[in-house]
């Protein structure tokens, strides 16, 4: 079986082992970045990762070209083989890349349509033959890249690095932002349903009235959502090219985003909401519930800046109070 | 009704996960819509119910040889996917009901006497939900607008068994849809860890 990802290693330039892992990770970070503009350069040809044409599509194929991306669903019949929707196709803006100490990793991202990495459905393809794989970059291209990072990397050294467009001196990808919010493209009227797999109605009304539920729609009307126009991502080390120049749907947007809430502002956020519970009475049972695994953490970080204090009322009974 | 993937056995990546903050699994809910959607079109279609055990069949039906659904009993639509019928008027009749003397005629499996152009595939509807404070995201689906002719859901009664009908449950993931659902949690997860974490 063909593998889902690469990586370039051994084209380090002398003594970089000796350097330490900041200095090591940047160049790797270069590696990454030249990587990706490369291999989505090499894509954009039809090119395989032996840099040569990919194989041709069948006649049937070209005229009925279907893109699970574009907005259409329809595909670029004149588009090399696996990328009919060209820069959204899957093979090019699910491709990512991360620099470790020692070498640089380029894979594919987790693809919502198939439920997989999509590094795995580009292997099954490369199994067909060698001109079909896509997994990998070519002699030429690594040639390319190997230069443009020593390059890049030496001018960081001497001080004189001003960075490219592309090359991040950033060590690894980091998602420091706000917390998944639902967005609600679906209807929500559900006066007529019956209920159903995986909730009851109930539960699904509650979570519409609190703004947690996407709403409901058919499968036919889920993809044209998911395939629909959105604002470019903001780009960031080890993104596809084609997403950072802009090419964007629902699927590239949620894939791509920067989702994940860094502990640091959930434990703020979770000492708003102890504050707040204290506030209307909570139970030490509900504030541990409300805040969940954090409670403890949060608990600790509210008693340190003096938000809070243990107080013993007149019955001996310890209480829970905020500082105003 | 609920249908829990287990995840048991995945308390590393799980963990793991859970470390890296509040990831958005919005793109694996998607998934799982996709899953709940195709799971009851293939049950149904093979005669399935929810756990995938065979319902038990119809005896009243079909009336004669067996015929195909016409073009109106599929509310015109074209290919092998039908579309949503609902509340109104319909091609195939009122509230997208077809006249008992039609659909006795016709030899589709159980609760789908139109096959892929039944009501049980085709309005079924799918959302998903992620509750505030925790790591919980659900995806589900309902039957939306399946009505009789006096506007009354019928399809609970078929699930529960109500009166002398015999017990015909589809509201569940079966066995094999529950499988692809902990597979794709796992590829998500692997996905969230490999970009997140940081460098080795």
């Amino acid at each position: 079986m063909a593998t889902s990802y690469y990586i370039i290693k051994g084209i380090a330039p002398p003594g970089l082992s000796r350097e330490p892992m900041d200095s090591r990770l940047r160049f790797w970070q270069a590696v990454v970045d030249y990587g990706l503009r490369r291999k989505d350069f090499e894509l954009s040809r039809g090119l395989n990762a032996r840099g040569e044409p990919l194989p041709g599509i069948a006649e049937a194929t070209r005229k009925h070209r279907r893109s699970e991306m574009t907005p259409s669903g329809r595909g670029d019949p004149r588009a090399p083989y696996l990328m009919p929707g060209r820069g959204l196709s899957r093979t090019r803006s699910l491709l990512a890349g991360k620099a470790h100490t020692e070498y640089a990793e380029f894979f594919w991202r987790y693809d919502p349509w198939t439920g997989d990495q999509w590094g795995k459905v580009l292997a099954y393809h490369a199994r067909r033959g060698k001109s079909y794989d896509v997994v990998g970059l070519s002699p030429k291209g690594v040639a390319w890249v190997q230069a443009q990072a020593i390059r890049a990397w030496r001018a960081w050294k001497s001080g004189a690095y001003v960075g490219s467009p592309g090359v991040s001196t950033q060590a690894d990808v980091t998602f420091p932002q706000a917390p998944a919010a639902v967005e609600r493209p679906g209807r929500t009227d559900l006066r007529f349903a019956t209920f159903g797999i995986g909730a009851d109605q109930a539960s699904a009304q509650r979570a519409i009235d609190e703004g947690r539920s996407s709403g409901f729609m058919g499968a036919e009307e889920w993809a044209r959502y998911w395939r629909s126009r959105r604002a470019p991502v903001q780009a960031r080390p080890g993104m596809a090219p084609s997403v950072t120049r802009g090419q964007s749907n629902v699927i590239l947007q949620r894939i791509w985003s920067p989702t994940v809430q860094a502990r640091a502002e959930r434990i703020e956020a979770g000492i708003n909401n102890l504050l707040a519970g204290i506030g209307q009475g909570l139970s030490v049972d509900q504030l541990e519930k409300l805040l969940g695994g954090l409670f403890e953490a949060v608990l600790a970080e509210a008693f340190r800046r003096g938000l809070v204090a243990v107080t013993r009322e007149a019955g001996g009974r310890q209480v829970l109070r905020v500082i105003r | 009704m609920s249908s829990i993937v287990d995840l048991r056995g995945l308390d590393r990546l799980i963990s793991r996960v859970r470390a890296l903050g509040t990831p958005d699994a919005s793109p694996l809910m998607m998934t799982w819509q996709r899953l709940i959607i195709e799971d009851n079109r293939r049950g149904v279609l093979a005669g399935l119910d929810k756990d995938g055990n065979p319902m038990r069949p119809v005896t009243y039906r079909p009336v004669g040889k067996g015929a195909k659904p016409t073009k109106s009993q599929k509310n015109n639509a074209k290919g092998r996917r039908g579309v949503f019928g609902g509340i109104g008027p319909n091609p195939a009749g009122t509230n997208n009901n077809l006249r008992p003397d039609e659909y006795r005629r016709l030899s589709g499996p159980p609760l789908a006497p139109r096959g892929a152009f039944s009501r049980v595939i085709t309005n079924l509807r799918t959302g998903y939900e992620h509750s505030a404070g925790s790591d919980l995201w659900t995806a589900y689906g309902f039957w939306d607008e399946v009505v009789s002719v006096n506007g009354r859901p019928f399809l609970s009664a078929h699930f529960r068994g109500a009166g002398r009908l015999p017990v015909r449950d589809l509201r569940g993931v079966r066995p094999e849809g529950r499988e692809k659902a902990r597979r794709a949690a796992i590829a998500w997860m692997s996905d969230q860890v490999r970009v997140v974490a940081r460098s080795a």
